[in-house]
């Protein structure tokens, strides 16, 4: 809201800077955005909580200034003075629920004249931003921006046979709005009707048929009181807003209504230079209103504060700002003013009291409260101890929006079965993202792409995020661990002269060691499955403890491309609460104090058997004392037999209680490797 | 004879220890080698050719004393030629200590997770548990148990993502509810941070992001007032921003809180000396937070007697936090994760 500095001065005698004025509306809790200069006169530009709708007015805030600074005088309003009693006869007014309309006030002018407004309206209302249409449109502008009560002037004479009728909207019927947006009604809708036909959108703005309009002469003021929860339905279903809608959602003065009309006809006539013809006023107020009243004790102010507020500022400052204490000894019984509709507990005169009082005059106190459990987040440990194992291993953390497109959603749609179907934004804000992310992987191949596109070689990345999605008509949203790399592993030094890219097996060794790391204990597997999204015979499920924790693999083509990512792209996820259900404590194990002997065998193997075949075989006909093996070599070329693969292993014996001598490690290597090549069919070589 | 042949042996052994130890190019090598093992004129070849005049009951002692010279010759010889080789081994590596050491990949944390754990962990010191929730929150917990009405304005000020097909979903707004669901499960004492990402429908341009991070606290006990929220937040950034940062409390208005304030932090940037400053416009505060005391109708609605029990509440946005203290110009470099943003924090 605009607030135009000399305007607020003829409601409130403050002698102040620009600068000092601001200073202080902060002070009491508003929101000063800009100081305008509109031809010398400061213009402030104010955002108002949506708690204070008095505050959207220039007597509003003028109130306030009273209040902070008591010295000062807060001029009276001037009211038009009706001369003698006015006929309530020849219109009638009739409302159809007073829980939608608690008041309608009116009055029916004759004789006026619209014209152009006067330098002094037109310059006003620039300054508060307002454009001028004509007289009485902008005095009923500036009597909205002076009391902050919105009221609304139809031409009398283009309503149908004297009757104003608030009621609900009907299935069909048609409103031609002042922007001449056409609205079809419903009976969720709020108007204003004459008796054919409704004539406004209560509330929210009036028909263009009825405006007032050049060759307008008589008129009819309307200021009523709206229910705010009817009015924020009606201006939100047909998405308007306006300044009449902002306040009466945000709640208006039930008693303001006449007052509002007495400044418009105190204005008008003021224009008119001469005393109006009035022919017919009605004030209808069918609901019944009593002041809302709050009992404080008078130490409570300094009790919830903490600090000593004399009780005597207290009642003070309550009177300023238009409340009525009344004292009962220890404690007040106040009443509160009928424009301030946020009021209803002892908190809300207490912030009302150090408001005025001063924010500034709050001391610091440390609370000695201490929780009766310390519970440990042990997410958040294992969060940061895998944050450090992956940066330290060279990859960065990227974080992504949690929804993307409902393709990059299709494509992974396979990494979570137990996601039944896609969760959904109703209002996104684009369709590229629209649902609620079921894998972290998509994000990580978009922050990619981009960083190939920025010409940097090497693209390791992970990120710790939510999936999402719908499991037996359920929301579910479970913390993942999401890791890709592509491009350069190791880039080509003066030394190595030779550039590793990122491969299957390194991608998977990172892995490994991260597991490593955080799961010493964890009996680790990666097992060979198939995934839509993983090029066929690169995935693998990763085993802890025999629980499926997560998956890898290498990103297909076709996905690569929809990304435009010409490197390969390896690629895993993980849960994290199944990776937490493995974290245990790990536990001291003394060691084997007697030597370890190692042979080496290396042999020729069919490329059908996996490597995880041959793991298995080893375990299976193991001699006790075989501790540990390693593959030390593996060789694909020349000398070859076709559907051959050449390996070389490392094979470590240590004896349980005592040292093994060379010819029995022999003895053991050779009838095991024998019992191996026979099962596997090996060849020696 | 026999006595001066091994006396003669027992010289040359010397005057061979002494020129091999002496050995320095292979020149050097050359010429001892030569010298003593020459089979026309060498000193070995010299006494072997002797050997044949010494009577036979003295031939194996000679035959002996000549041999030992003759090992003593060839160790000594391999003995010097190795050190030679080494040597020139040392001389031709080239050694510059001063070459460019490769280049390691550096991984880093996201500016985001950074500040936020900086954040936490200031809270933990203090005695905070960390608690969490849900991003798709119901709508009851996200606003109206925290006193937002329905049909309120106060609902417009955090535009809202709604969950298709879920009615009663939407994806939060603020970490708040974590609070909600915090206060229904424990009893006062509680002193909790929830930290977190929330939503909301912003499009995304230098200052906004439909997706950001807020960590929020919450303090509820017997007799808190709003000076243990002063006190409390100044703990707080005097450890984040410096001890010599001051603070100020503005009325504010958050549905959830009464009375409810921002808080300013004076200015780390130029300490209200600049009036041209980027960080605090010229006005010497910076607006880094939102708090007040929980409001009696949350504590009711979450089954705590606002009669016995107050407490306060704060929340923060993370994004804002990283925005200030790196002079960071665009929101959205948070989230295009380019690693030239990414790498130079965390
Ligand atoms: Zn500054």
């Amino acid at each position: 809201m605009r607030l135009n500095a000399d305007y607020l001065k003829t409601f409130v005698n403050i002698d102040m800077a620009a600068p000092q004025l601001k200073d202080l509306l902060v002070s009491v809790g508003m929101e000063v955005e800009e100081v305008i200069d509109h031809n010398g006169t400061p213009v402030f530009e104010i955002e108002i909580t949506p708690n204070r709708p008095d505050w959207l007015s220039h007597y509003g805030v003028a109130r306030e200034i009273y209040a902070k600074q008591p010295q000062l005088k807060l001029a009276p309003l001037e009211l038009y003075q009706f001369e003698k009693e006015i006929s309530r006869e020849g219109f009638s007014l009739f409302i159809e629920d007073s829980s939608d309309c608690g008041r309608y006030s009116s009055c029916i002018v004759r004789d006026v004249t619209v014209k152009e407004s006067s330098p002094w309206l037109k310059n006003l209302m620039e300054s508060l931003g307002l454009k001028s249409i004509n007289n009485i449109v902008d005095i009923s502008n500036i009597t909205l921006m002076t009391l902050g009560h919105p009221i609304h002037i139809f031409d009398l004479d283009k309503l149908a046979d004297g009757q104003i009728i608030v009621r609900r909207g009907k299935q069909g019927e048609k409103l031609v709005l002042l922007d001449e947006k056409i609205v079809d009604l419903t009976s969720e809708h709020l108007v204003i009707a004459d008796k054919e036909k409704s004539v406004a959108l209560a509330g929210v703005m009036g028909g263009l048929e009825t405006g007032v309009a050049a060759g307008t002469k008589n008129i009819l003021v309307e200021s009523a009181y709206f229910d705010p929860v009817r009015i924020r339905k009606t201006a939100k279903q047909l998405d308007l807003r306006t300044d009449a809608s902002y306040r009466f959602e945000r709640g208006a003065d039930i008693l303001a209504t006449p007052a509002a009309i007495k400044i418009f006809l105190h204005m008008l006539s003021q224009d008119h230079g001469t005393p109006l013809n009035i022919t017919w006023y009605h004030d209808l107020f069918p609901r019944t209103v009593t002041p809302q009243r709050v009992t404080l004790k008078k130490d409570y102010p300094s009790i919830y504060t903490g600090i000593d507020i004399p009780m005597d500022i207290c009642g003070q400052v309550l009177k300023h700002l238009g409340f009525k204490p009344e004292d009962q000894g220890d404690q007040w019984e106040v009443e509160v003013p009928s424009y301030r509709v946020d009021i209803y507990g002892k908190q809300d005169l207490v912030e009302e009291i150090i408001r005025i009082y001063g924010y500034d005059k709050m001391e610091s106190a440390i609370p000695l409260s201490l929780n009766t459990v310390v519970r440990m987040d042990k997410k958040r440990e294992f969060i940061q101890a895998a944050r450090e194992y992956l940066t330290a291993s060279g990859l960065y953390e990227v974080i992504n929006y949690s929804f993307h497109s409902p393709e990059e959603n299709q494509r992974f749609s396979a990494a979570h079965p137990q996601f039944h179907s896609v969760l959904e934004l109703k209002n996104p804000i684009g369709k590229d993202f629209s649902v609620m992310r079921n894998s972290l992987i998509p994000g990580l191949l978009r922050n990619t792409a981009l960083n190939f596109n920025q010409s940097l070689n090497r693209v390791a990345l992970f990120e710790f995020g939510r999936v999402f999605g719908i499991h037996d008509n359920k929301i579910q949203e479970e913390d993942y661990l999401g890791i890709s790399a592509s491009g350069e592993y190791a880039r080509a030094d003066w030394q190595t002269k030779k550039t590793q890219p990122f491969d299957l097996y390194i991608f998977k060794s990172i892995l490994a060691a991260l597991f490593k790391k955080l799961f010493p204990e964890a009996n680790v597997s990666f097992v060979e499955k198939e995934f839509p999204f993983f090029i066929s015979g690169t995935g693998l499920t990763i085993v802890l403890n025999g629980v499926q924790a997560g998956y890898m693999g290498e990103i297909t083509r076709d996905i690569l491309e929809a990304d435009k990512i010409a490197l390969p792209v390896f690629a895993a996820e993980m849960k994290l609460e199944t990776l937490l259900q493995t974290l245990k404590e790990n536990h001291f194990s003394t060691w084997n104090r007697y030597p370890s002997t190692s042979r080496d065998f290396s042999f020729l193997i069919d490329r059908k058997i996996k490597y995880t075949q041959l793991e298995t075989a080893i375990r299976e006909i193991k001699p006790d004392t075989l501790e540990s093996w390693e593959l030390t070599d593996l060789y694909d070329g020349k000398n070859i037999p076709p559907g051959q693969v050449s390996f070389s292993m490392n094979f470590a014996y240590r004896g349980k209680d005592r040292t093994l001598v060379s010819d029995e490690v022999n003895a053991i290597h050779i009838d095991f490797t024998a019992q191996l090549s026979k099962r596997l069919n090996l060849t020696r070589r | 004879m026999i006595n001066e042949l091994k006396k003669e042996i027992d010289q040359a052994k010397t005057t061979f220890l002494k020129e091999v130890g002496e050995v320095q190019s292979q020149e050097d090598f050359r010429n001892i080698k030569e010298k003593y093992t020459s089979r026309k004129k060498g000193i070995l070849t010299g006494f072997l050719q002797r050997l044949k005049d010494v009577p036979p009951p003295d031939k194996p002692t000679a035959g002996n004393a000549v041999n030992q010279l003759k090992v003593l010759v060839e160790t000594g010889l391999n003995e010097a030629e190795a050190r030679l080789t080494a040597l020139k081994a040392t001389k031709e590596t080239h050694v510059d200590p001063t070459l460019p050491p490769f280049v390691y990949p550096v991984g880093r944390a996201h500016l985001l997770s950074a500040i936020r754990k900086r954040a936490e962990d200031i809270f933990i010191s203090m005695g905070y548990e960390v608690a969490h929730g849900y991003e798709v929150e119901l709508e009851d917990y996200n606003f109206t148990t925290l006193n937002f009405p329905e049909y309120h304005p106060s609902r417009d000020e955090q535009d809202t993502f709604f969950i298709k097909d879920f009615p009663d979903y939407l994806l939060r707004t603020h970490t708040s509810p974590v609070q909600i669901r915090y206060m229904k499960q424990h009893k006062p004492p509680l002193k909790i941070i929830s930290p977190g990402k929330v939503f909301r429908k912003d499009d995304p341009d230098a200052t906004h992001s439909p997706v950001f991070h807020q960590v929020e606290g919450l303090l509820v006990d017997k007799n808190i007032h709003f000076s243990h929220l002063k006190g409390t937040l100044e703990l707080f950034i005097k450890a984040f921003y410096g001890e010599n940062i001051n603070a100020r409390l503005r009325p504010s208005y958050f549905p959830f809180t009464e009375p409810s304030a921002e808080l300013d932090i004076s200015c780390f940037m130029c300490f209200g000396k600049n009036p041209l400053c980027k960080v605090c416009k010229g006005t010497g505060w910076i607006e880094i937070l939102g708090c007040g005391m929980v409001h009696p109708k949350v504590l009711s609605n979450c089954d705590i007697d606002p009669e016995i029990y107050s407490g306060f509440a704060f929340g923060m946005g993370i994004e804002r936090i990283a925005m200030l203290k790196y002079e960071v110009s665009d929101m959205r470099m948070m989230y295009d994760n380019d690693l030239r943003f990414n790498c130079q924090f965390g």
